[in-house]
């Protein structure tokens, strides 16, 4: 094992010298141009995919040169366990995308915290090892895929980005990568076997159906929304590809002018006043806003959800968050050396915040209980708004007129619009309406300033597309008191056919459950609806009767497929039933899972039977 | 020549009148204004020729100069000239005529003269420049913090070659005056906790006289004595309190202050004992003080100046007494501005004819008055003066017996009782017309409209007790009536045709017009209203309810002061109940209305909430409104647009001149903007 081990090794130790060298060049001048470790997750993104494909690829190579017949069979034929063979070729390669991926990274990252004033934290360290994690994920994938006899076996790479794909915290995000990680390598170790073909089984047959299930849902909703979506957009129908939106749906509503929107609020108002509000709207200028973020960052998590710096261009510092110290570092903009903190209360203050703060327009900071502004003369942070958990706040202030709206996750509060002189008091709440619609389907706000109050439209059906379900447009009256009062109330129409907006959950409801269980079970800072947990925000969602009527249906046809399907392929019973009851369960991605696990035998057509006996054998 | 007869004619009048007032002020008793027939003007402008229409844009036609400054030895003149957006500083030798180009500039740039005339300071808000005269070298001398309120006030008179500058940094509670050299050194003079409003320096260069502010607002003149401030005058909140001289002695301080509670008037104020004595008022017992000119060297008061009915320049000294005389002689219908020199004084000429200013030198010796730079006041194409309406001033009786005052201008040549007039009604209400050139003005008059403009009670520069006395009478009450009184005094008179009257105006004027369309319905065909509150109890509310702005006293104080009390529950009522937003089924004339998205003065939403009301009503109504405009429309569409709308407005109501058709980017802009259109076509 110890002689295969170190033989792969020299077999790839010029590439991965190589490589290594590459990415160390190329890590030091990134971090030349900027602060690459600070940067917001999409570059991370694409960093990622790059250190993904590069170990795909090594695997496709390394496994391509072992696929040959004869060579796989020399591979296999030494006296040493199948496992050993297996963990002296994994350890050997994961031994070279240490070196090669994650050395350099590591030691760009200790660079960058011995050497320089730029801010590294525990998190950054553990991105190195989470970068490691999905990299030999990935070479595991690829060794799968191309180890295994078909091709559609490719759906596998989805399994690493649905299970460590999350801007959770980097310490919790270690355990669906470990779990992923595991999951690969058996799946992975079930097709290193002399007969690449058969399929695998018992719990072997289990982990790979599985992720292989996961893989076409996956597959399949996109192939039914993109055919369907086509299909719409060539027949001119479809509601977002078409010059006029669809009447009283959600796309009408939220691409609507804040007039012509009231307009069709108000003409479901019986209020003896709505005439006069009608004529009004269309002359005044209506706002329209809506949440600044339906998202936090969560402390610790691997990559930034948002910029976590900012410059004070006056004192010339560069002010980077830490999450470890859970304050801003400062570094002066020409000499790099370290200027102090800023915490809580300002800079100089060492106060740590009470969470990983949102940075946002006009030097305020969200947090998600206390909204925050920092003076630019003098440094310090004020606090205008604090909230009781689990109220959560969702904007920073918008100015409309001589008031500032803020959205929070239960209410639109409206305070009075602080006197230019004030050093940024506290706000002062003059009114709030709970919102009518939830949170996470609130889509679009619009303020209509009235002589003696306002007239608060609020437009929901943000998921409606999405099997969010039912929306409404509610507009509400506030008078000069501020007391509130709900003067119409629209049911938005639906643009997509029910069918179409629960399709993902149709398909395959017990897998679009599962799927949901990362986003319910990781707190990645989401805010969440009033009274509703990760949980319930994801999957309690109502189905109407003909999307449950179709998950029948589908999942039976599946059943029945499965059975036709099963019915020349000689496995015993108990498999056959364990595969009529996944289809019945999973639907259609198990179906498709079963016909690539369990292929039949080829049909021996007569021209086949009557093959001529060579003379030596019939002798 | 018509013009030379005109201007000869004109000078006449202004001559006998000048005796007329003479004989009452030896006598000690002010002259009685009061207009008593308006026929042989009226004859008189009839008989003109009838100017030739002009071009909309013509009227804002301005100057290429800008910031004519004389230098305090009279020998030079300063101007900034522009062509096109590229503006240069010159200087121009008074003795030679030769001129010198010194920099081309760009934004804001006012020069000021250096107190030994050799150097000019440049202020461009952010920044103050020095600019040496004899090559145009220039350097920067310092950069002001605007947080911190850093700014550039004027010229040491003290030391050559210094500037004073302030700074308030709020945060801090520290207020500095501080004096800059021209090698940028600077020195604080004056260092406190409170923000000076006003101060003095004396010949040593010492802040020697400080105005600040109580907490009530009260204003209190303080004088340094032995390294302390003590308390040398106090004057009321928002009133008059100017600093304008110390006497060479310093015993005596001058200042303008609202003499008897009355009219701005010039007085002495001995220190020691604190008596006042008034130095000049008003000899027509008219007009507020508007100014006290001072010597550029001595500091001693030279001028008194009076801007109601028109401008009039009083010598202190009997050289300045000479060259008022002079001066008032060679314009007898001008606003005059005088700057004294030491040997020249530099004359700017401005009427309700001229468009652009002329300029003139005063030579104090040969007493000879020389016009300057009139080759390139010429690039600017003023338009002709005997084209424009002159301002007629008018002092007539109120219902109740008040002598009130405005003015109207009559297009020439045309006879005056078959004129369509328009009544154009001031902002404020504490705001007032002048007779100065306006571009609304002519362009109406242009058109073939009689323009009466009243200055009725609340109106500026008649005095205190004008200002205060309709106290909340706001309502269709005293004020409303002082306005229609003198329209229909006007058309008594012979002026305008009873059956073509329109009725407009801004912010309170707007306001106004809303009134007049409610409750007097059958005197107005037309009312154009822009930015109005239509209920003015509810506008005082939210503004005395809004901040006070830096040291400014809040809306309430000034409220208070004018003699409105928001707590008077009745007067409130009464003006609630009359106002436009409560009676708006009264109206039954067209009406125009213009408004801003954005103004914090009327809120938007009182104007759309009234305009939706006529409109459910089914009453003539046209809005326009730019989402994008405040209280006072910046942007030259918007104006053009107020100038259109409302020449079509009167040409439908009243039947006068049609407008020509609107550019294409007009048209757009009405387009976009006309909301409601139910009172044009």
């Amino acid at each position: 094992m110890r002689d295969l081990f170190f033989s792969e090794c020299r077999r790839f130790r010029n590439a991965a010298l190589m490589f290594a060298a590459v990415h160390l060049v190329l890590q030091l001048f990134v971090n030349r141009l900027f602060d690459f470790l600070q940067l917001r997750y999409e570059p991370h993104m694409i960093a990622l995919a790059v250190y993904m494909l590069a170990a795909l690829a090594f695997a496709m190579v390394q496994f391509g040169t072992y696929r040959q017949s004869s060579r796989w069979l020399w591979l296999l034929h030494r006296p040493m366990e199948r496992l050993a063979i297996f963990g002296a070729i994994a350890a050997a390669s994961s031994a070279l995308i240490v070196f090669a991926v994650g050395l350099p990274a590591l030691l760009t990252v200790l660079c960058t915290d011995w050497l320089s004033t730029r801010v590294v934290d525990a998190r950054h360290y553990l991105l190195v090892l989470e970068l490691l994690l999905l990299a030999i994920s990935a070479w595991l994938a690829g060794s799968y895929v191309i180890l295994s006899e078909r091709r559609s076996a490719i759906v596998i790479l989805l399994l690493p980005l649905l299970l460590m794909g999350h801007l959770a915290s980097g310490y919790v995000m270690l355990v669906p990568s470990v779990l992923c990680l595991a999951l690969l390598v058996w799946i992975t170790y079930q097709t290193f076997k002399p007969d690449r073909a058969a399929p695998p089984s018992g719990a072997a047959l289990v982990a790979t159906a599985l992720p292989l299930q996961i893989g076409f849902y996956f597959a399949m909703i996109w192939i039914v929304s993109v055919m369907y979506q086509n299909v719409q957009m060539l027949a001119g129908v479809h509601p977002l590809n078409r010059p006029l939106a669809p009447a009283g749906g959600y796309t009408e509503s939220t691409r609507s002018e804040g007039p012509a929107l009231f307009l069709r609020g108000l003409a479901a108002s019986n209020d003896p006043q709505a005439a006069q509000w009608r004529r009004q709207v269309v002359l005044t200028e209506i706002a329209n806003f809506q949440w600044s973020t339906a998202q936090y960052p969560v402390r610790h998590q691997l990559s930034n959800l948002a910029s976590l710096g900012f410059t004070d261009t006056a004192q010339k510092i560069e002010w980077t968050f830490s999450h470890d110290a859970m304050l801003f570092k400062g570094r002066d903009m020409y000499t790099l050396q370290e200027r102090g903190m800023l915490g809580a209360k300002g800079s100089g203050d060492s106060t740590p915040f009470a969470a990983v703060p949102l940075l946002a327009d006009e030097n305020y900071l969200m947090l998600p209980q206390e909204l925050l502004v920092r003076d630019t003369d003098s440094g310090a942070m004020h606090s205008l708004l604090k909230l009781r958990a689990p109220e959560t706040l969702a904007r920073v202030p918008m100015e409309v007129g001589d008031l500032w709206y803020v959205i929070t996750n239960q209410r639109l509060i409206a305070f009075a619009k602080p006197a230019p002189a004030t050093a940024a008091p506290m706000l002062q709440e003059r009114y709030s309406i709970a919102l009518p619609e939830a949170f996470s389907s609130l889509d679009r706000i619009d303020v209509a300033t009235l002589l003696d109050g306002a007239m608060v439209s609020f437009s929901a059906g943000r998921g409606m597309n999405g099997g969010a379900g039912a929306a409404h447009q509610v507009i509400m009256l506030v008078d000069a008191a501020g007391k509130s009062r709900e003067v119409a109330r629209r049911q938005l129409a639906h643009d997509f056919p029910a069918l179409f907006e629960h399709h993902d959950w149709w398909l395959s409801p017990v897998l679009h459950q599962v799927l949901a269980l990362p986003e319910a079970l990781l707190d990645k800072g989401y805010i969440l609806d009033q009274g509703k947990s990760r949980y319930s925000n994801r999957l309690e969602r109502s189905r109407p009767a003909s999307v449950w009527s179709a998950a029948l249906l589908a999942c039976s046809l599946s059943a029945l497929g499965g059975w036709y399907w099963l019915r020349r392929v000689p496995v015993s019973l108990a498999r056959k039933g364990g595969w009529l009851a996944s289809c019945l369960l999973l639907g259609p991605p198990a179906l498709a899972c079963l016909m690539v696990l369990q292929a039949r035998p080829p049909v021996l057509t007569k021209s086949a039977i009557s093959v001529p006996v060579p003379a030596i054998m019939a002798a | 020549m018509l013009t030379r007869q005109i201007v000869r004619s004109a000078s006449a009048r202004t001559i006998t009148l000048a005796i007329a007032l003479a004989i009452p002020l030896a006598s000690g008793a002010a002259p009685s204004l009061e207009t008593r027939t308006l026929k042989p003007l009226l004859a008189r402008n009839a008989a003109l020729p009838a100017a030739p229409a002009i071009k909309d844009e013509d009227f804002s036609r301005r100057s290429p100069l800008s910031q004519v400054k004389l230098s305090p030895d009279g020998a030079w003149l300063a101007f900034l000239e522009s062509d096109g957006p590229a503006r240069t500083l010159y200087v121009l030798d008074t003795k030679t005529g030769a001129r010198k180009k010194l920099l081309a500039i760009s934004g804001r740039q006012d020069p000021s003269w250096s107190s030994d005339s050799k150097i000019l300071f440049l202020d461009s808000g952010d920044a103050l420049s020095q600019v040496s005269i004899i090559d145009g070298a220039s350097s920067k001398l310092a950069a002001f913090d605007g947080k911190k309120e850093q700014q550039f006030l004027f010229v040491d008179p003290s030391h050559p070659r210094h500037g004073i500058t302030e700074e308030f940094d709020r945060a801090a509670g520290v207020y500095r005056i501080s004096r800059i050299g021209i090698d940028g050194s600077s020195q604080v003079i004056h260092e406190g906790s409170k923000k000076v409003d006003e101060f003095l320096i004396d010949a040593a260069g010492q802040v020697s006289f400080i105005r600040t502010k109580e907490a009530d607002f009260t204003q209190v003149v303080s004088r340094k004595q032995d390294g302390k401030w003590i308390e040398a005058a106090r004057c009321k909140r928002l009133r008059a309190c100017e600093l304008v001289a110390i006497s060479p002695d310093k015993r005596t301080l001058t200042m303008v202050v609202n003499h008897a509670d009355d009219r701005k008037a010039l007085v002495q104020v001995d220190l020691a004992s604190k008596a006042t004595r008034v130095l000049h008022t008003d000899p027509l017992a008219l007009s507020d003080l508007k100014q006290a000119v001072v010597a550029p060297g001595s500091r001693a008061p030279l001028f008194a100046v009076y801007d109601s009915p028109a401008r009039r320049n009083y010598g202190l000294t009997p050289a300045a007494r000479q060259g008022a005389l002079d001066v008032a002689k060679r314009f007898p219908d001008a606003n005059v501005t005088i700057a004294a020199g030491a040997q020249r004084w530099l004359l700017t000429e401005a009427s309700a004819r001229l468009n652009q200013d002329r300029y003139w030198l005063y030579d104090v010796a040969s007493r000879r008055i020389e016009q300057v730079l009139a080759k390139e006041s010429s690039l600017g194409q003023p338009l002709a003066e005997n084209q424009l309406a002159q301002k007629i001033a008018l002092h007539y009786r109120g219902s109740d017996g008040a002598l009130l005052h405005g003015y109207v201008s009559l297009p020439p040549g045309k006879d005056a009782s078959a004129l369509p007039m328009v009544t154009m009604v001031h902002a404020g209400p504490w705001d007032k017309f002048d007779n100065s050139y306006s571009a609304l003005v002519q362009t109406l008059v242009n058109r073939g409209y009689a323009v009466f403009q009243p200055n009725f009670r609340a109106s500026t520069g008649y005095g205190d007790k004008y200002l205060t006395a309709p106290k909340s009478d706001f309502g269709n009450g005293r004020v409303q009536a002082d306005i229609i009184d003198g329209v229909r005094w006007l058309v008594a008179k012979g002026v305008g045709d009873k059956n073509r009257l329109a009725i407009m105006g801004d912010s309170f004027g707007g306001y106004s017009t809303l009134l007049a369309l409610t409750h007097t319905p059958d005197l107005f065909k037309f009312g154009m209203a822009m930015v109005p509150p239509s209920d003015f109890a509810r506008t005082m509310k939210a503004a005395a309810a809004g901040p006070a702005y830096g040291d400014d006293a809040p809306f309430s104080v000034t409220l208070t002061e004018m003699g409105i009390d928001l707590n008077d529950a009745a007067a409130l009522k009464a003006l609630a109940d009359n106002a436009p937003a409560a009676q708006a089924n009264k109206v039954t004339r067209p009406l125009l209305i213009l408004a801003g998205g954005k103004d914090r003065v009327v809120d938007p939403a009182s104007v759309t909430d009234y305009v939706a009301r006529l409109q459910g009503m089914g009453k003539p109504v046209t809005l326009l409104l730019d989402p994008d405009e405040g209280h006072s429309p910046r942007k030259p569409m918007m104006r053009q647009a107020y100038v259109h709308l409302l020449l079509r407005g009167l040409h439908q109501h009243l039947g006068g001149t049609a407008p020509a058709a609107p550019s294409a980017e007009l048209a757009k802009y009405l387009e976009q903007n006309l909301k409601v259109n139910t009172a044009l076509n």
